[in-house]
């Protein structure tokens, strides 16, 4: 029987969607014929999952993506990465380089797009110091494009004014883990969600941030009722629709619900003397350094938290709070997961230190289905950024712009002077664009992201963005973005598969993504632009020869050839991870220190097949928090006390503002906004508000509201949903004709420097 | 004239039920189920049919999740 075309890619389609849970279908012989030429391996562009995809091929054109079924992800993609092929052909791609004359863009060649470009920076170093030049970089870039701008402004240039956009995002999860256990990173897997008896999910909403590692939860659940999942979020999300227990609290205050279940943990003898004992150190802070104290002295600390107190600061229920902290301790695996609720606030590190303290208190750590995990917003930001260094305090691989040995260290790899990288840490991201609103940073450039989007009070800065004494230079794969139209040159960039690299993810699984198509028109991968930029700067510097040596790759491969090296006898230790492998893998899981090992699941544990402990701590007999040698290898865990956001609401602005994310749609929407079948789905902004609220404002659903903060206001349409509770509104931060960062803070974490997006207050008005 | 495969998973036990409801649905073919995800292929003379039977899936009593896997429109 002849087999039409249609029913071909039907059977197709099915085949695609049994493959991935593994399910034979009985199929017809001559499948396989549909209308891709070839399928390349990659992975989706979006969050920071990573997941697997195959990229389907036809004429020179990306026509179809489908899951890796081989991959971590089982072949499950979320609607995002479904209907990714149409990111690439957008209408607004950015095909070729343009120079902003008077108010207008004109198109202008490589040659001199770069001898521009080149001149503005080398003049301003001349005149200013390499201090006046900056670079903002992005957890979407390729690892090897991070690591190199990297080298060439910390190690070549010698100045640490680089930053990149996961300082917005993840920044304090990265400090809570450098805090509490010595070294940055999560220790445990996406393989302990199928271990995992308890979930505790606090600010992150999973089922539309991170659908297919939602989706795995929701099998474990599925496949296990009894399995407990503790849902921590202000907002009523779709990921409380699976939770057992939802816990509702004021915005901020989830700090003394932490601690309240570490005072009910151990009130009532939940905690896990052994693991305290042997695996624990207590620190507090006195005289604005870190203090270690004893365990008795945190039970004292402790004593005020009780769930009484936390319910009138949180307006939390204490039965929740008790019942939390029960199911947390008693569980035989439990495993928390946060994200932008816990990272994006002033008090961001400390939220990530309490998630840890109630893991470290209870033993609920260092086997499988029991860890911390802090999940990722960008495809890269762990890899490409926190990993290879890309933030303005850090240098690769673990290693500190403050710590003398770690500069001497990467000097020497890098073959530069003593001395050249410069002991301070540099200005992150806020503070980058405050010193270019200042002029003191003359020339920057911003690399495969938004700020004039995405920035927290962002009308400031993208009046000093768009301003005339300073020069602009926005390396995108669109234009304009909210960010190039205030830019002095736009380098038109390649997207995705139109390049090759390495993308590592919040499991620390790295993975290669293979090129499959040509950028359109004169656009270039990014890596490409900048090497030939570092040499033609260092030429314009007079130093050509120094350039030649240190920047000498043709490719990048060249450049992860160097960066395994430079993780080399590290904590991270990527020396297995070759370009070969990472080819043929779907992922490999660091540290893989050698080219037979097959990359670690779980870290710190000897039992659990990290090779490294014996490499760092001959002598432990399982767990070793080998990054905290100076506390003899033990975690931290810390007394922090309690404290509100940096703006609660008040009288005049009675309501908190939070923003965040829609499944259809991704950060600042340049691609999925592209997409037209996501675009249908959710085509605009709005603003979410508490129906008993809106009856006190006399608001209904449609109704246009004005919000209003001490920095900005904005006409948004009201969706009056029990989601948000009582107080708080919720917008999402997608759209690029709302930009809800106009109302935002930039108030940040001390420590972490990372803003607090989530929290501002507002008063809400019906026009 | 598109073509979309979906897994659909559904609460535990409740497959058949889920199975004769989607049967009800004229342009969605069940291609089997296992351990309660069912797999199935949503045809449509356009993208917007498309969506919106997803949205239908969604509905669906005792769904918990539909997961697009694989979509070609190549005719």
């Amino acid at each position: 029987m002849e087999i039409t075309r249609r029913q071909l890619l039907k059977y197709s389609a099915a085949l695609a969607a049994a493959s991935a849970i593994g399910l034979e279908l009985p199929l017809p012989k001559n499948i396989g014929a549909v209308h891709v030429e070839k399928w390349v391996k990659a992975v989706c562009r979006y969050c920071g999952a990573g997941c697997g995809v195959y990229v389907g091929v036809d004429k020179g054109r990306v026509v179809a993506v489908q899951g890796d079924k081989d991959n971590w992800n089982k072949g499950f993609l979320c609607v995002k990465g479904y209907y990714l092929p149409p990111i690439l052909y957008a209408a607004d791609r950015a095909k070729y380089p343009m120079l902003k004359k008077g108010d207008k863009f004109v198109r202008i060649s490589w040659k001199e797009a770069m001898d521009i470009m080149t001149e503005k920076f080398a003049d301003s170093i001349n005149k200013h110091g390499v201090h006046s030049v900056a670079f903002y970089g992005s957890g979407q870039a390729y690892t090897e494009e991070s690591y190199f701008m990297n080298k060439l402004f910390k190690g070549g240039l010698g100045t640490n004014n680089i930053d990149g956009n996961p300082r917005l995002c993840m920044a304090s999860a990265a400090v809570g883990y450098v805090s509490t256990f010595g070294k940055d990173e999560p220790m445990g897997a996406y393989d302990d969600i199928y271990h995992s008896d308890c979930f505790f999910i606090i600010g992150s909403n999973m089922a539309e941030c991170h659908p297919v590692i939602f989706r795995l939860i929701n099998e474990r659940k599925q496949k296990n009722r009894d399995v407990k999942i503790i849902m921590v979020d202000p907002r009523k999300t779709l990921s409380a629709r699976i939770a057992d227990l939802h816990m509702s609290f004021v915005p901020g205050t989830d700090l003394a619900i932490l601690h309240a279940m570490a005072h009910v943990i151990i009130k009532e003898g939940l905690y896990s003397k052994d693991y305290v004992n042997n695996h624990v150190v207590f620190k507090t802070i006195k005289d604005d350094k870190p203090a270690k104290v004893s365990f008795e002295e945190y039970v004292k600390f402790l004593e005020e938290y009780t769930p009484e107190m936390a319910e009138k600061i949180s307006g939390c229920p204490k039965e929740d709070i008790i019942k939390a902290a029960r199911w947390f301790a008693q569980s035989k695996a439990t495993m928390s997961f946060w994200t932008m609720g816990l990272n994006q606030r002033t008090r961001g590190v400390w939220a990530n230190n309490l998630v840890h303290n109630l893991h470290l208190l209870t033993g609920q750590i260092n086997r499988p289905g029991a860890t911390p995990f802090s999940l990722t917003g960008q495809p890269n930001a762990c890899g490409g950024i926190r990993d290879t260094g890309l933030l303005s305090h850090l240098l690769p691989y673990g290693r500190l712009v403050a710590n003398e040995k770690d500069r001497e260290e990467m000097e020497r790899f890098w073959g530069v002077p003593k001395g050249r990288i410069h002991p301070k840490p540099g200005p992150t991201a806020v503070d980058i664009f405050r010193a270019f609103n200042k002029g003191e940073i003359k020339c920057l450039w911003i690399a495969c992201t938004n700020p004039g989007q995405s920035l927290p009070n962002a009308g400031p800065y993208r009046k000093g963005m768009e301003s005339k004494d300073t020069f602009l230079v926005v390396s995108e794969a669109y234009h304009p973005t909210r960010t190039s139209e205030l830019a002095d040159l736009v380098l038109p960039a390649a997207l995705w598969v139109e390049k090759d690299g390495t993308y590592g993810q919040s499991e620390r699984r790295y993975q290669y993504l293979e090129k499959a198509v040509e950028p359109p028109a004169e656009a270039r991968p990014d890596l490409d632009v900048m090497i030939e930029f570092a040499h033609k700067l260092f030429a314009k510097l007079g130093r050509a020869e120094e350039a030649k040596k240190l920047f000498n790759f043709r490719n990048s491969e060249d450049v992860w050839n160097e960066i395994r090296h430079a993780s080399e006898g590290t904590a991270y230790d990527f020396m297995g991870m070759t370009r070969a492998r990472l080819k043929k893998a779907h992922g490999i899981q660091w540290p893989c220190p050698t080219e037979d090992h097959p990359g670690t699941v779980r870290r710190y544990t000897a039992k659990y097949g990290d090779v490294l402990v014996k490499r760092f701590d001959p002598d432990a007999k399982d767990v070793s928090f080998y990054g905290a040698k100076a506390d003899g290898n033990k975690a931290t865990i810390w007394l922090r006390p309690y404290k509100g956001p940096a703006e609660p609401a008040d009288t005049e602005y009675p309501f908190v503002l939070t923003t965040g994310r829609q499944i259809e749609h991704w950060h600042t929407g340049t691609m999925t906004l592209k997409v037209p079948e996501l675009k249908r789905s959710a085509p605009d902004a709005y603003v979410e508000i508490n129906p008993k609220d809106a009856q006190k404002l006399g608001i209904k659903s449609r109704d246009k509201v004005k919000l209003t903060s001490r920095r900005g206001s904005i006409v948004l349409e009201a969706r009056v949903v029990d989601v948000p509770r009582e107080g708080l509104v919720f917008v999402p931060m997608h759209y690029p004709d709302k930009l809800i960062n106009l109302l935002t803070t930039d108030a940040y974490d001390a420590l972490s420097k990372q803003p607090e997006f989530k929290i501002c207050a507002v008063k809400v008005e019906k026009v | 004239m598109p073509v979309a495969s979906v897994i659909v998973e559904v609460e535990e036990g409740a497959g058949g039920a889920v199975l004769n409801s989607l049967a009800e649905i004229n342009n969605v073919s069940v291609f089997g189920i296992k351990n309660n995800q069912v797999v199935a292929v949503i045809e449509g003379d356009d993208i917007k049919t498309v969506e919106d039977t997803i949205k239908v899936l969604y509905g669906v009593d005792k769904v918990i999740g539909v997961y697009p896997v694989f979509a070609g429109d190549y005719e």
